[in-house]
């Protein structure tokens, strides 16, 4: 026993943190390809070629450029709070011609963020119910290992809409949202069918405001580190930020 | 430190992520001690203030201050029934919606939880309403009034406020008398508590009671524990509130 310190030979409990899973389910259609800035860019350099120097210029950026540079900038933002790195666990599934699961449910500071590409269809409705599955079995692994958790978050970006029959996977989300299963969120780009979202997410679809992705996944960060500081259970009295800097309702 | 037959040590902290916006605790505790016949009696309040309410501190202020206040005890040695402590929660809430009326807030904006430990002679009575821990040494090994389960996060944690009391109000008492006695709010919960093993983490408890009962008597530990509240080993772990108190019999 120290003299100084009469407590200093309290050892705590060593229990895990508690999880905070959130899927991103990202529009990969062909229209995400789209160039929407910095075409023409001076990229600040020149190169030499066949004895001649050129200004190095950016061929500009499409929307998935964009959105892989806000999950750089999210996982990036996450892991700068050291409780939110060990609890915000992250999951991106894709939507095109196909659905994958590009990053299974990994925890913020083993997230790398992946390089997307776009081409092909929408297939939302069957990208959702893959997202929705995807928090069930993850719930269970968290009952199974005796871990604490949050809602999950389902978070939606996309620029089109479905291609394949959606009204399955919005029954679906409408009775997770009521069963508070998971909160699912929807952010349409320009060119999205905010009429279709509408009737798939219970909360009011997200409109992005121009290409503003950098700032709604910095505003994601934000939001995810304030549910993660709140307490298992009670994250429905944590105050989000309003998403008024990127999105108009 | 109440030098009697109970020694009590108390103290709360604020969290990191209160400090950071300049916040005030929102936990708070209450205790009395009796004197004279009376001595072997001691009761504890604890509350923990909703985080996201206005002006919880002062509805777990309150609520404290009116539970230990109206908590009688009595010649018979015998415990207030669960019948008799659930009207006692009731009418502290009734406090706490008047004062809330006369701040002119919503009820919501005065919540917080509130746990109860009335030691009796010969027994001991525990009450609950939301989260936070009760933990004591029946003189074998470190027990919880009440396991605190792992919800499904969509139950949102009760609160006294909150129209459902008699549903969220757990009662229990022990028929034997006991020597220590742990109740803190749940910033302290996943530090104190093995919820692998469901049960108190003895490492963190026995150092604490220990140091109660080699102190001098008049050693003021208070600012130890606030020191201790409030020390990077906590606060690497929780940037919640907390509020530890500690009663050890001294005889």
């Amino acid at each position: 026993m120290s003299e100084q310190f009469p407590f200093a030979d309290v050892k705590l409990a060593s229990n895990p943190e508690p999880r905070c899973p959130c899927v991103l389910l990202v529009d990969v259609s062909g229209s995400m390809a789209e160039i929407v800035g910095e075409s023409g860019k001076d990229l600040g350099y020149t190169v030499l070629q066949d004895g001649q120097t050129y200004r190095a210029v950016s061929g500009g950026k499409s929307r998935i450029d964009l959105v892989n540079d806000g999950l750089r900038h999210y996982q990036a933002d996450v892991t700068t709070d050291a409780l939110a790195a060990q609890r915000v666990e992250v999951s991106v599934i894709t939507f095109g011609n196909s659905v994958e699961t590009v990053t299974p449910f990994v925890s913020a500071h083993e997230f790398v963020p992946p390089a997307l590409v776009a081409n092909g269809e929408t297939m939302m409705g069957a990208a959702i119910i893959q997202a929705i599955d995807a928090v069930t079995v993850r719930k269970q692994q968290y009952k199974q290992n005796a871990l604490h958790y949050y809602r999950p978050w389902i978070f939606m970006i996309t620029d089109g809409k479905p291609t394949d029959a959606w009204q399955a996977a919005a029954a679906k989300v409408q009775e997770g949202e009521r069963n508070k299963s998971f909160a699912f969120f929807a952010v349409g780009v320009e060119g999205a069918d905010f009429e279709i979202l509408k009737q798939i997410s219970v909360r009011q679809p997200l409109a992005l405001k121009g290409y503003s992705f950098k700032e709604m996944f910095e505003w994601l960060s934000v939001s995810q580190r304030s549910v993660s500081h709140s307490n298992p259970g009670q994250e429905d009295q944590v105050k989000l930020v309003a998403p008024t800097g990127w999105a108009s309702l | 430190m109440i030098e009697s037959y109970w020694s009590v040590l108390g103290e709360k902290a604020t969290g990191t992520s209160h400090t950071g916006h300049g916040a005030a605790c929102q936990d708070a505790f209450g205790y009395r001690t009796f004197g004279g016949a009376f001595s072997k009696w001691l009761v504890i309040a604890v509350a923990d203030g909703a985080g996201s309410a206005s002006h919880s501190e002062i509805g777990a202020g309150l609520a404290c201050e009116e539970l230990v206040k109206r908590i009688e005890i009595g010649e018979s040695c015998l415990l207030p029934t669960e019948q008799n402590v659930l009207s006692i929660f009731h009418d502290v809430r009734l406090v706490l919606l008047a004062e809330a009326e006369r701040l002119q807030v919503q009820p919501r904006e005065l919540a917080c939880t509130l746990l109860l430990a009335v030691i009796g002679p010969e027994s001991v009575a525990f009450a609950q309403v939301g989260d936070g821990a009760i933990v004591y040494y029946d003189g074998q090994e470190y027990r919880t009034a009440f396991w605190p389960e792992p919800l499904e996060y969509a139950n949102a944690t009760d609160f006294l406020t909150d129209d459902n009391l008699a549903k969220c109000f757990s009662y229990n008492t022990i028929n034997s008398t006991i020597s220590e006695l742990a109740v803190m709010t749940d910033g302290l919960q996943r530090l104190a508590l093995d919820f692998s093993a469901k049960q108190p983490h003895a490492e963190f408890f026995h150092p604490l009671f220990q140091a109660i009962k080699i102190s001098a008597k008049s050693d003021d530990l208070s600012t130890a524990l606030k020191a201790f509240l409030n020390s990077p080993i906590i606060n690497e772990r929780t940037d919640d509130d907390k509020t530890l108190v500690l009663a050890v019999r001294s005889q």
